[in-house]
């Protein structure tokens, strides 16, 4: 069964027929049945499911990081499963930024260089261009003071706000974030989920993956996935601090209603 | 161990099936390493027993001295009688015939030949009485009837002699026609550094021969000494007295087995040499992945230990597949090792005897094999005492085998690597990641380049070595200059005439120049027991003719002698010492003192013009450019009879042929295990490798890397790790290893000091090095290949 989900405006990403099958197990495990899905410029979508619904596989498929089994992915217009191995690199880098669960920093360089990277990979010529953009950002995510820490020297809520800040180095047009606060407490969440509203607010288009209902809560729409499938979905429009509470219980009760 | 004796199994089944790939390479460095180590250790086995055999059956002598010309027998008998430590002796006549003038033909075909192609004198003799036995290959002795003839078994496989071929020598105007009934072995002068070789002929035919006045008669004066006495001793009584026969070679027993040992003892040596680096390698391959399955596996050692297993036990987990593997490693490496020994001692069997089958045989491969075993599981046992320092709460919580100590540590180090930007510049980020990447790992990667170093090591000193032995210019380690031919005048009936006239048809010779002809005559030099025979070399020495171990070339009135008569007479440069030629005696400085395997290795050479009525002559002369050495050696040859004429890169092969072939296999065996070792290592090391790093490549991949580039950046590291060690172990080959190399042949006592490597530095120095950086990237650039189908998102999911 395929589900279409209209979307307001231009779609920053456009996902048609995804199937996902891992031919590692015997038999082989479908994991995604046929998914369909869009996703508006500035638009803010967050996807829920239960453990083993195929959220990240969705993501990963969605995204470029994985290839779908069939299907077909456009993002910017630009259809991403014929794409060779350098293009790919190339989409990923331009228009596409990530967020994990854990921030997946590389141990050998510091926080500074970690956000650095993808934009000196992005435009080699221009490195002066590019420092400054870091800088900005380091600044505007309040961890400017930690960019020439070591990995290990920093807090878990400064680790996932220099993630975010390295997804944006680039300055991608789509942020694909795989619950991106998984791995912390509520206080450092709660921060974390405050960054990547302000990003939206800023016209970047996230598709975000998450259990948890209040980071759901700042969507403007979550789907619902079950054994591969979209089954439902809700539009909550965009947030503000005002209602917040509201949304959350919002986003509650629709999530009881799916047995989550 | 009880308690979780079961576990072990499944713990190493479950390892085997995981790490396949890895289990595999360091399954296989384990069995070249037990493999070489066994066979180096059968191979010297083989040859002392081949050589004892030999030695056993045939009685070469304890003492020998060499003589042409006239002697006093009853001065002999004398000696005899005044020396009780004189078990046996006898003189053995011996005839010397000149190779060119020694024809064979096969009967019933068309095939025949002569000997001039071989250098060694060819000396014709009857079977010893007792002692100095030439022995037929079922160990007897044979006695030829008239009309027969035993060969050296060294020509049989030389020229494909059988038995049942004709032998013609000449016999006055005439000829005398032999029939080939078999060959012998000749414990005597079986070694090819030995100048010489003996064909067995009956009574008659040895009278005819003499009668005829054919070839040059000469003299061995041999003794078979009790097992108590002392040689040295009995050296310096026969060397007192002046009225014995010793115008020629001296010759000890001890110096007869050295030289027999000296080729095939070089293969087990650089065999046994090459397996120790092997065992080095897998030793620190070993300590690579078993830290990395200790990290790996950190969590289920914390469960372990919180559960109140000793150390010892969960160690044993571990201890025990290595043992496992080692074990297997040694049986098969053993089994293999058992075909090669047959195949690298063929030619010991052939030239000595085959030993028979004792207790030594059995238990030499098996020491050594327990050696590795031992040397294997000890190192294993060291690294595993790392699963004491890991604590249960580091390991289960941060899934760490550091303690707080070392966690610490690494912080700070880190910390202190963060201040630096590793990045800088926009360009070349694939090199600076790869670079950061090299820093903050070298801990891990510098197994490569320790790898590269001893692989570098175990493929260029075997191949320096031989082509230090097959290069034209290793005369200069022979006591000869280097020149393109070399002519020789012994064994001819008129020795001055033939001299004149090669030496006259040379000179006139548009296409030779650089003439150069040395005489050698026999001196007398004062030693400690009197005055001593010494065989001169007299001409015309340049400097840079030949290497000098110290000084230089003799000008007049000074004489420079080879190592072991510079030991011998305890000479160094700048002494004096005093010659006697008749009843002239007059004094000479030592000018310089050089290395020299020909003729026993008592050599010595003055300036002077080669007088006439010399023992033998030498010429060395060039070719002129645009003219083959063979063409023009081959002309003279077959112009000159009476003389030998050769390319001289056919006479070292001739006179060090057998080292060469022999050590040839070692060098071939030794180049493959290298290339086969960084290949495997290179394999194993990035499997691992890579493993590890999955996280860090998706991270790479997730931020806009393409797997190509990531590949990339795997081999740049693999690369500049591999490049590194190789060029560690080419500098330490040419430094060290050459040092190294010199040592162990000055100390067979053979006179080779202070050697220098020859060889072509285009293939030993850069493209056999460049093999060997191939093969590894070989390995890295399959693993590499296989990124790009690889799941990175699922990478990035792993715990």
């Amino acid at each position: 069964m395929n589900e279409t989900i209209d979307t307001p405006g231009t779609p920053a990403l456009e996902a048609t027929g995804i199937t996902k099958t891992f031919f590692t197990t015997d038999p082989p495990a479908q994991v995604l049945n046929g998914i369909d899905l869009a996703v508006g410029v500035g638009e803010f979508v967050a996807i829920m499911g239960a453990s083993g619904s195929g959220k990240s596989t969705l993501l990963y498929a969605i995204s470029g990081m994985d290839r779908p089994t069939e299907g077909t992915v456009l993002i910017d217009g630009v259809e991403l499963t014929s794409l060779s191995d350098v293009e790919m690199a190339k989409v990923r880098l331009h228009t596409m930024g990530f967020i994990f669960q854990q921030a997946h920093l590389l141990a050998n360089l510091n926080i500074g260089d970690n956000v650095l990277l993808p934009a000196l990979k992005a435009d080699p010529d221009n490195a002066e261009a590019a420092h400054k953009r870091v800088r900005g950002l380091l600044e505007r995510f309040a961890i400017d003071h930690v960019a020439h820490h070591a990995t290990t020297e920093v807090s878990g809520g400064q680790l996932q706000r220099a993630a975010i800040c390295r997804a944006m180095a680039a300055e991608p047009s789509i942020i694909f974030a795989d619950e991106p606060t998984g791995a912390l407490n509520s206080a450092m969440s709660a921060e974390v989920m405050d960054s990547l509203t302000e990003l939206n607010r800023d016209g970047t288009s996230l598709v975000m993956v998450t259990h948890s209902g209040a980071c759901a809560s700042r969507a403007d729409r979550v789907i619902y996935l079950r054994d591969g499938l979209v089954v439902d979905e809700i539009a909550l429009g965009k947030w503000t601090p005002e209602a917040a509470q509201d949304r959350e219980l919002t986003i509650s009760s629709w999530l009881a209603g799916q047995g989550f | 161990m009880g308690r979780i004796s079961g576990i072990d199994r499944t713990y190493a089944r479950n390892d085997l099936v995981r790490n396949k790939v890895v289990n595999i390479a360091l399954g296989v460095v384990l069995v070249l390493s037990a493999f070489l180590m066994a066979t180096g250790a059968m191979v010297t086995e083989r040859l002392t027993g081949s050589v004892g055999e030999l030695f056993a059956s045939a009685k070469p002598p304890h003492y020998l001295q060499m003589h042409k010309g006239d002697y006093d027998t009853a001065a002999l008998e004398r000696f005899a009688a005044e020396h009780p430590e004189i078990q046996s002796w006898f003189v053995e006549e011996m005839v010397g015939i000149d190779g060119s003038q020694l024809r064979w033909e096969r009967p019933g075909s068309a095939e025949e030949g002569d000997f001039s192609s071989s250098l060694i004198d060819n000396l014709f003799v009857t079977q010893s009485p007792d002692f100095d036995l030439l022995l037929a290959e079922d160990g007897t002795a044979p006695r030829p009837d008239a009309g027969q003839v035993w060969v050296p078994v060294a020509y049989e496989q030389e020229f494909d002699l059988q038995r049942g071929d004709e032998l013609q020598l000449p016999l006055g105007e005439g000829h005398l026609s032999l029939t080939i009934e078999g060959f012998v072995r000749d414990a005597q002068m079986a070694s090819s550094l030995s100048s010489a070789t003996r064909f067995v002929i009956s009574e008659a035919d040895f009278a005819a021969l003499e009668e005829s006045g054919t070839g040059e008669p000469e003299v061995i004066v041999e003794y078979r000494l009790e097992p108590d006495a002392d040689t040295s001793a009995f050296q310096r009584a026969y060397e007192r007295d002046d009225s014995l026969p010793r115008n020629g070679q001296a010759v000890t027993y001890t110096m007869i087995r050295l030289i027999n040992i000296f080729s095939d003892g070089l293969v087990a040596g650089a065999l046994i040499f090459v397996s120790a680096l092997l065992i080095l390698i897998a030793l620190f391959n070993l300590r690579f992945v078993i830290r990395g399955s200790l990290e790996d596996d950190v969590r289920e050692i914390g469960a372990l230990k919180a559960l109140g297993i000793p150390d010892r036990e969960i160690s044993a987990l571990y201890l025990n597949r290595y043992r496992w593997m080692t074990l297997a490693a040694c049986v098969v490496g053993g089994l293999l090792a058992l075909g090669a020994t047959s195949l690298l001692t063929r030619s010991i069997s052939t030239n000595y005897a085959t030993a028979g089958t004792g207790v030594w045989r059995f238990v030499v491969p098996l020491a050594a094999l327990a050696l590795v075993y031992l040397v294997v599981v000890g190192s294993c046992r060291g690294i595993l005492r790392r699963i004491r320092k890991i604590e249960v709460v580091a390991a289960l919580v941060q899934g760490s085998v550091l303690d707080q100590k070392q966690t610490r540590k690494r912080a700070l180090r880190q910390a202190k690597r963060a201040r630096r930007s590793q990045l800088k510049g926009g360009t070349r980020l694939n090199a600076r990641l790869a670079a950061a990447d090299l820093r903050s790992e070298r801990g891990q990667w510098v197994l490569v380049p320790i790898v590269f170093a001893l692989a570098a090591i175990v493929m260029t000193i075997p191949l320096n070595l031989l082509s230090t032995f097959s290069s034209p210019k290793f005369v200069t380690y022979l006591g000869a200059p280097q020149a393109d031919l070399r002519t020789d005048v012994q064994w001819s009936p008129e020795l001055d005439s033939v001299y004149q006239g090669v030496l006259a048809a040379m000179r006139a010779d548009d296409r030779i120049s650089d003439v150069r002809p040395f005489a050698n005559e026999v001196y007398e030099i004062e030693g400690e027991e009197g005055w001593e025979a010494l065989r001169v070399q007299v001409g015309s020495h340049e400097a840079g003719d030949i290497e000098f171990v110290s000084g230089g070339s003799p000008e007049a009135g000074e004489i420079a002698v080879s190592v072991l008569n510079a030991d011998k007479y305890d000479l160094s440069v700048g002494d004096t010492v005093t010659l006697r030629d008749g009843d002239r005696s007059s004094p000479h400085r030592v000018s310089g003192t050089y290395a020299d395997v020909t003729s026993g290795g008592y050599t010595a050479k003055m300036q002077g013009e080669p007088a006439a009525g010399a023992a033998s002559y030498v010429i060395y002369a060039d070719t002129a450019d645009g003219e083959t050495p063979a063409t023009v050696a081959a002309e003279y040859d077959e112009s000159h009879p009476g003389s030998s004429t050769l390319p001289m890169a056919e006479y070292v092969s001739q006179t060090l042929g057998y080292v060469t072939s022999a050590f040839k296999n070692a060098a071939i065996i030794s180049f493959v295990f290298a290339l086969g070792v960084a290949l495997l290592v290179c394999t194993l090391f990035l499997k691992l490798r890579l493993t590890r790093d999955r996280k860090k490549m998706a991270i790479l991949y997730a931020v806009g890397f393409s797997s190509r580039e990531i590949g990339r950046q795997v081999l740049a590291k693999t690369v500049c790790c591999a490049l590194v060690g190789t060029a560690v172990g080419v500098v330490l080959t040419a430094t060290v290893g050459e040092r190294l190399v010199g040592a162990l042949l000055a100390a067979t006592g053979l006179g080779l000091d202070s050697i220098s490597f020859l060889s072509n530095p285009f293939l030993v120095y850069l493209l056999y090095p460049l093999c060997l950086v191939a093969a590894g990237c070989l390995g890295a650039v399959v693993l590499v290949r296989r990124l790009s189908r690889a799941d990175k998102s699922g990478w990035l999911r792993e715990d």
